[in-house]
């Protein structure tokens, strides 16, 4: 069993002031996940009539990308290709002292505690991550052949979960690397075409208006990204941007 | 022309344009250096008097160097825009930073880098480019060059400036890359070797002038 001290941002509503509190969490098992240890370390403030610490988790499974926190300085903690919610204890050392923040961006407000509000996202979603389709039967799987290299690369693209980590480790809150995921993913496929230029152009809109910053190409995104987006899908936004502005 | 003004408006549009003048700033470091490395010609600066002459007199260069100036106000003008509106994206930063780090220094310190070689250059035209232009009587830019290079404060502050330089052209140069796009696992290994030749080369050439002559007993 291990005894750890959280320095946890406390926050009351997106309007008040925050600070950090300190709370020692006794008896953390290595085999509980970071979550659990919050839990527990939940249960028993609620038990002391104290105000537990807001955060958010829904699959606990890393695939929804709700959880979101800033661990000793990094989205999702010190693993890397990892949620915190899949992030374990045994990580840490008897006698650790973690640090836990929000995300911090102007277009992720804290809402509360450790919430921040990345609605900004869906927005950009709305603004062109989709693909029309028509209705009517589904088409023979083949009328559409796609090749391995192209299926592989939009497939990697597809695995972005959406969390936000890369905005909150870029000091610049860039999105880029999001979006850079969500227009590679339909770019590379037959179905994504139709759209292809209206989406890229669109999205980025959408990116700018919400307030994240200008990508400098220091690749904190792409360190921190637990589902290994790398920078060459920002370069394809990039060339996408370009090619959609000239034609 | 409206399309166009829109697309320098968005984030990449002005991360392009900050990419392609310092690309354009490239090319002139390039022209810059090939004159500058005559003065190790022991000839009495005869072709590094004939090549300034040559920048100055001929119309074409002159046109260039409006595009020059304009070019260097615009990779400032975009770059101080992108800089502050990223500050802007993140009011609030966090108390600990990650060990180990996620991204490089030069990377977070463009702006600053890039302040410097503008000191720089400020300092530069006005001890070089301006006497030679307007200065009464007007110089003779072979020996006035030569004697800055021999000034041994001045050639800290031009080692200096070139450090900066080399630093700020590590991250911008594979940057302008990224952003233009092209940089692909087809082009990164490419792209990777010119920027490093780039980064080190010319400024070590820069640099290695007033060592020469400053510190090397070059005449
Ligand atoms: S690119 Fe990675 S870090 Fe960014 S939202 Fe997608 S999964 Fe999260
Ligand atoms: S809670 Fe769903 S990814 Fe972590």
């Amino acid at each position: 069993m291990m005894n750890i001290t959280l320095k946890v941002w406390r926050q009351k509503s997106c309007n008040s002031q925050g600070a950090f509190a300190t709370y020692g969490v006794e008896g953390v098992s290595p085999d509980m996940s970071f979550l659990e240890m919050l839990d527990m370390l939940n249960e028993r403030l609620i038990k002391k009539g104290e105000e537990p610490i807001a955060f958010d988790h829904d699959c606990r499974e890393g695939i929804c990308g709700t959880c979101s926190m800033v661990i000793n300085g990094r989205p999702h903690g010190p693993i890397k290709g990892v949620t915190t919610c899949q992030l374990h204890m045994r990580s840490f050392s008897d006698g650790d002292t973690i640090v836990i923040e929000p995300f911090r961006a102007k277009a992720f407000p804290v809402i509360k505690d450790l919430v921040v509000d990345r609605s900004s996202f869906e927005r950009i979603m709305v603004a062109g991550g989709y693909v029309s389709v028509r209705t009517g039967n589904a088409q023979d799987a083949n009328a559409l052949p796609i090749g391995k290299h192209e299926a592989d690369e939009a497939f990697n693209a597809a695995a972005c979960i959406g969390c936000g980590a890369c905005v909150a480790s870029c000091k610049n809150s860039s999105a880029m690397l999001f979006v850079g995921a969500k227009v590679s993913q339909y770019a590379l496929l037959p179905q994504g075409q139709p759209e292809r230029k209206q989406r890229v152009l669109n999205m980025v809109a959408a990116m700018d208006f919400e307030g994240f910053g200008n990508c400098s190409n220091t690749g904190a995104c792409e360190a921190t990204c637990p589902k290994g987006i790398d920078l060459p899908h920002i370069a394809r936004l990039n060339r996408e941007y370009i090619a959609a502005t000239l034609s | 022309m409206g399309w166009f003004m829109k697309a320098l408006s968005t984030s990449i549009g002005k991360k392009l344009l900050v990419g392609l003048t310092g690309m354009f700033l490239c090319i002139f470091l390039v022209v810059h250096l090939y004159i500058n490395l005559h003065l190790f010609k022991a000839d009495g600066g005869e072709t590094f008097t004939a090549m300034a002459e040559f920048m100055a007199n001929t119309w074409a260069v002159k046109v260039m160097e409006i595009g020059l100036f304009l070019g260097i106000l615009l990779h400032i003008i975009y770059g101080i825009l992108v800089t502050f509106q990223n500050w802007s994206a993140k009011p609030v930063g966090y108390t600990t930073s990650p060990k180990p780090g996620t991204s490089k220094f030069e990377s977070r310190n463009m702006i600053w880098l890039g302040l410097i070689v503008l000191v720089f250059l400020v300092i530069h035209l006005q001890g070089i480019y301006f006497q030679v232009k307007f200065g009464t009587p007007k110089p003779d830019i072979y020996h006035l060059t030569l004697s800055v290079m021999k000034d041994p404060t001045w050639a800290v502050i031009y080692i200096i400036a070139m450090y900066a330089l080399a630093i700020h052209l590590k991250h911008g140069f594979q940057s302008a890359f990224q952003t233009f796009g092209l940089n692909t696992p087809k082009y990164k290994g490419l792209v990777d070797l010119v920027a490093y030749v780039f980064w080190i080369g010319i400024p070590l050439a820069f640099a290695s002038i007033p060592v020469y002559f400053a510190f090397l007993g070059g005449k």
